[in-house]
């Protein structure tokens, strides 16, 4: 069960480079302190920790790796993160760019849902089945303490994701906002076209 | 108003041929194997003429005070006889601007300064260089240009944007078309988009090992080399890159006057500006000076400048310094006082700036240039 959390910390780099632009996008353009965006990470790791959960459950109780409708959750996913983050990034910035009316609705439902915008992208951002985490699917199937094995590869693969709040630390708090928002904006369209690929391919 | 201080060699003729005397020197070692023996008479003409050139818009910068003027003589001609060298390069080694799998297989592709932003983070967790080019051998080769570019950006910080860059000349050269803007205000805040750029293509790559700049977004792409169009997918990337091209390098300078692609979009302007933290050259703002007329803000074409402060972005490429009317701004070595010495700060920072950028653009400004005679004779 042990090799689990080895694969999650070998493999945490990848992990960063993965879903850290999602990350690094949130806390970034929400503009706060170290211990506002350690809140932050904490959620967006809750809503990853859920899914992982949900992934364990499937692959104990079906014994089956990922396939053709994995694919399709994963596309599915990617577009609603991509989505999400749209959404994030534009919500704070649509005021200035376009009329009234639409940008203060999409301002007021971002609005003081940050945490709840981060645990929903950690939950999307799991989804997006990357090879370490196929590799954990795959060594899983049939396996005993399936949970735990999801567990232990989710605390290994999370290390490289702590020093991201102290980005918190740096002074010029509005340059690091308006980072973060373009973050997280092509975040989004990457999401987006990758998941409309993953459909297009596999269908 | 405040009158302008001037150089000590401004309008001297003695004081500007003393302080250009090493640089000649200097010019001529660096252009010694193109000026040698065994090459073509064009060639060595070609040889001979670009060290004039270089030697005397250094003259030209010394004499008339004017720093922004002639560099930008230099770096655009530059740019333009890169891409024709290049492209040349290219086609007499494989008869094509395209490359294909099978160059990637073999790692010929030359290395470009822009895929340094990609290749730290997998070099230093992988131990893997994800770019298709040869270590040590060859023309461009990984090693040897990121020697040059990080000594570069070491000594000048983001000044390498303004005067090393073999693309920044294209929109420098766009940005200068027009008289006067037809987009009269541009938001400097878009300056920060690079940084999304660098953040997310450094990561971006780092999780698929390929460098993902080069591979879709490259808006240079257009006048190097580019993927051979096989697929949708190739037709779709080189789509994406001339587009690119005509809107940032060439449509949104030339109505903005200011350097888009470079101050908006470069992930390697980006990752330089941070260098300019740990350089000891600046271009210090001195607000006793200062009349507030605005001149320097509207001039600066990479977005740099916020309440007449020059900020981590700015390229020192001295537009801002030529324009100020009281001397307000000035090349500064940190740690010494801006009131005085300015005119050692200046000299001492364009110095090395110059060296740099002959040593990147002399090369290709000789072989672009033989070709060029070639074409008519
Ligand atoms: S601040 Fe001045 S020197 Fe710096 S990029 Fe702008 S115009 Fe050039
Ligand atoms: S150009 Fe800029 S620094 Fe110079 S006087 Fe005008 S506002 Fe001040």
């Amino acid at each position: 069960m042990f090799e689990s959390l080895l694969i999650g910390l070998s493999t945490s780099a990848s992990c960063v480079a993965t879903c850290g632009n999602v990350v690094i996008g949130i806390i970034m353009a929400n503009r706060q302190g170290v211990g506002r965006s350690f809140a932050l990470l904490g959620a967006f790791m809750c809503g990853r920790l859920a899914t992982y959960a949900v992934i364990a459950a499937v692959v104990a109780v079906v014994s089956v790796g990922v396939g053709g409708i994995g694919a399709c959750a994963m596309a599915v996913g990617q577009i609603l993160l991509g989505l999400l983050m749209l959404l994030y990034a534009f919500g704070r910035t649509w005021r200035l760019c376009v009329g009234h009316r639409a940008s203060r609705r999409l301002y007021a439902l971002c609005r003081g849902r940050v945490v709840a915008v981060a645990a929903m992208a950690g939950l999307l951002s799991a989804l997006n089945v990357c090879p370490p985490m196929l590799s954990l699917i795959g060594s899983s199937v049939g396996a005993d303490h399936v949970v735990g094995r999801f567990v232990l590869f989710f605390i290994g693969s999370s290390v490289l994701f702590l020093p991201m709040p102290f980005i918190g630390t740096i002074r010029n708090k509005a340059a690091v906002g308006i980072i973060g928002r373009a973050v997280a904006a092509i975040v989004a369209i990457i999401f987006i076209f990758k998941g409309f690929a993953t459909l297009f391919y596999n269908f | 108003m405040k009158n302008k201080p001037t150089y000590w060699s401004t309008g001297r003729i003695g004081r500007s041929i003393l302080l250009t005397a090493p640089m000649v020197l200097l010019i001529g070692l660096m252009l010694s194997g193109n000026l040698a023996g065994g090459q073509s008479y064009v060639h060595t003409f070609s040889a001979v003429v670009a060290l004039l050139f270089f030697v005397s818009m250094f003259w030209m910068m010394i004499y008339t005070g004017r720093t922004d003027r002639w560099r930008a003589v230099v770096f655009i001609i530059g740019a333009l006889l890169f891409c024709i060298s290049f492209i040349s390069n290219l086609i007499e080694v494989r008869s094509s601007m395209t490359f294909s799998d099978a160059e990637q297989l073999t790692c010929t592709i030359p290395f470009c300064h822009i895929v340094t932003t990609m290749v730290i983070i997998p070099a230093a967790i992988k131990q893997t260089i994800i770019f298709p080019g040869s270590l040590v051998e060859g023309y461009a080769s990984i090693s040897s240009m990121l020697v040059i570019v990080l000594g570069f950006s070491i000594v000048i910080g983001r000044g390498f944007c303004s005067w090393g860059c073999f693309y920044g000349g294209w929109d420098d050269g766009t940005s200068r078309i027009l008289r006067r803007p037809v987009i009269r205000r541009v938001n400097s805040a878009f300056r920060w988009f690079a940084f999304a750029m660098l953040v997310l293509m450094a990561l971006w790559s780092a999780e698929s090992l390929s460098p993902k700049y080069c591979e879709w977004l490259c808006p240079f792409k257009a006048v190097t080399e580019n993927e051979r169009i096989v697929d949708g997918v190739t037709l779709v990337k080189n789509i994406v890159f001339y587009t690119l091209f005509v809107v940032l390098v060439v449509v949104l300078p030339l109505l903005t006057r200011k350097r888009i692609q470079c101050a908006t979009f470069c992930p390697m302007g980006a990752l330089l500006s941070l260098f300019n933290k740990i350089n000891v050259f600046d271009v210090r703002h001195r607000a006793d000076l200062c009349i507030n007329c605005g001149r320097c803000d509207k001039a600066c074409p990479m977005l740099a400048i916020e309440n007449h402060c020059p900020t981590l972005t700015c390229s020192k490429c001295g537009r801002c310094v030529d324009e100020c009317p009281t001397g307000a701004l000035r090349y500064h070595v940190r740690g010494t006082s801006p009131d005085r010495h300015f005119t050692w700060a200046r000299t001492l920072y364009i110095y090395p700036a110059y060296i740099f950028m002959v040593t990147l653009l002399g090369g290709s400004f000789v072989n672009g240039l033989a070709l060029i005679i070639n074409l008519f004779i």
